[in-house]
């Protein structure tokens, strides 16, 4: 009974430390490597990452796991996100701009339409016919600095680690080709 | 570099033809060519696998498919396509006690700029600047008057001393003391601006002359820099 209680409350301790770990941004990209959640968590971390996205699932968000390059547990992401997309309104409300937001999914539609990699001089050409240069400048150079999106060193751009984490891309393009479908009936 | 169809490469048209080449070549340097187009072969051959994997993927929409919806949507459906599939990180941003300690012990600990760079690139002394006239005046090196003064003063000293011949810029200079020549330098400088004295250097032998000259000359000014030490 006592060992029972000694091991809930071990769990319930490294739990509130897999949250602590997960909110505070450490570097400057959001998120956690596996290697890194194994030293703060012991082995048995993705264990306790399961319970505390249980645990804040009333809260509205969950825990997700982005795969690395390498495809090895150790280079695995992991991050607390949203588990459902905000309102428009909420989100317009946190001061992100709607055209910016645009040009994002824009690019990502673009990219993902020419099978994932695609010249940023196509991607601009593509964009200038909705918005204004500065803006696609601006914007593109922003993204890539946050993740969203990824320039190599041959100028193609792909579609950054944070859309993957982030961003439910079959989602985004149903809803694009659906939306366009209607505003053409209108 | 775009984004073209990597099928529109005949890898099979180009592997024979490598093929046919291979036993003509003798020379290391057309062996590593032969070598280095199998090698951009495999990567188009890459690029292929990729192409088909997307294009199976429920992610590949015809590009002008997407071109053509994408012209359709105002910025506003746009961006809320892209609220609709989003799912923001929570994270926050903070400050935590270990944070600032660790940053109070940085700053504690870090050394002044002056002293940062001292074995690199040595020790950082203030620049070398311009003191005017009004600024002497101000420190009490001169009062106006006695500036005047000591001006016409040592015009009237090197005009004896020169002669209308060139005279040693150091020599005139003096030996007293250190100031003395610092004060009977700028002097002199302010004589030579005004063009009531001239100044003439010998780059090779460092030597410097000066000369008096009774009626002020007008020309394109030039700057010498000439150092003033306490041993010269």
């Amino acid at each position: 009974m006592e060992a029972e209680s000694a091991d809930r409350a071990l769990l319930e301790r490294k739990v509130r430390r897999a949250f602590q770990v997960l909110v505070l941004q450490r570097g400057r990209n959001p998120g956690v490597k596996g290697w890194e959640m194994k030293r703060h968590l012991g082995r048995d971390y993705r264990k306790i990452i399961e319970v505390l996205s249980e645990d804040v699932s009333p809260m509205g968000l969950e825990v997700f796991e982005v795969k690395g390059l390498d495809g090895t547990d150790d280079s695995s992401r992991f991050l607390l996100r949203f588990k459902e997309p905000p309102t428009v309104s909420e989100a317009e409300n946190s001061g992100i701009r709607i055209d910016d937001l645009a040009v994002l999914a824009a690019t990502i539609a673009f990219v993902n339409s020419k099978t994932g990699r695609v010249g940023r001089r196509e991607v601009e050409q593509f964009l200038r016919e909705k918005f204004p240069k500065w803006r696609i400048d601006y914007s593109l150079d922003r993204y890539v600095k946050r993740g969203y999106l990824e320039q190599d060193d041959r100028g193609m751009v792909h579609i950054g680690w944070r859309t993957h984490a982030e961003v439910d891309e079959k989602t985004l393009m149903t809803l694009l080709l659906s939306r366009a479908q209607e505003v053409a009936k209108k | 570099m775009s984004s073209a169809n990597p099928f529109d490469v005949d890898i099979r048209e180009k592997i024979l033809i490598l093929r046919q080449k291979l036993p003509e070549l003798k020379f290391l340097d057309e062996l590593l060519v032969d070598a280095e187009a199998m090698l951009e072969l495999t990567q188009i051959v890459k690029l292929q696998d990729q192409w088909l994997k997307s294009r199976a993927s429920s992610l590949y929409i015809d590009p002008l498919l997407i071109q053509l919806k994408v012209k359709l949507l105002p910025k506003e459906a746009l961006s809320e396509a892209f609220i609709k599939s989003w799912h923001p990180v929570a994270q926050i941003d903070q400050l935590s006690p270990r944070g600032i300690e660790k940053a109070f012990v940085y700053w504690r600990d870090l050394v002044p700029i002056s002293e940062r760079f001292k074995d690199k690139f040595g020790t950082y002394g203030i620049k070398p600047g311009v003191v005017d006239y009004s600024e002497l005046i101000s420190l009490g090196v001169f009062t106006k008057d006695e500036f005047e003064t000591n001006l016409v003063q040592l015009h009237n000293e090197l005009l004896q001393r020169s002669n209308g011949d060139w005279v040693d810029y150091r020599e005139f200079l003096g030996d007293e003391s250190y100031e003395s020549k610092v004060r009977r330098a700028y002097m002199l400088a302010f004589l030579i601006s005004e063009g009531r004295a001239l100044l003439k250097t010998e780059p090779l032998s460092g030597k410097v002359w000066t000369m008096a000259i009774a009626e002020r000359v007008r020309g394109v000014p030039k700057s010498v820099a000439i150092s003033i030490n306490g041993e010269s």
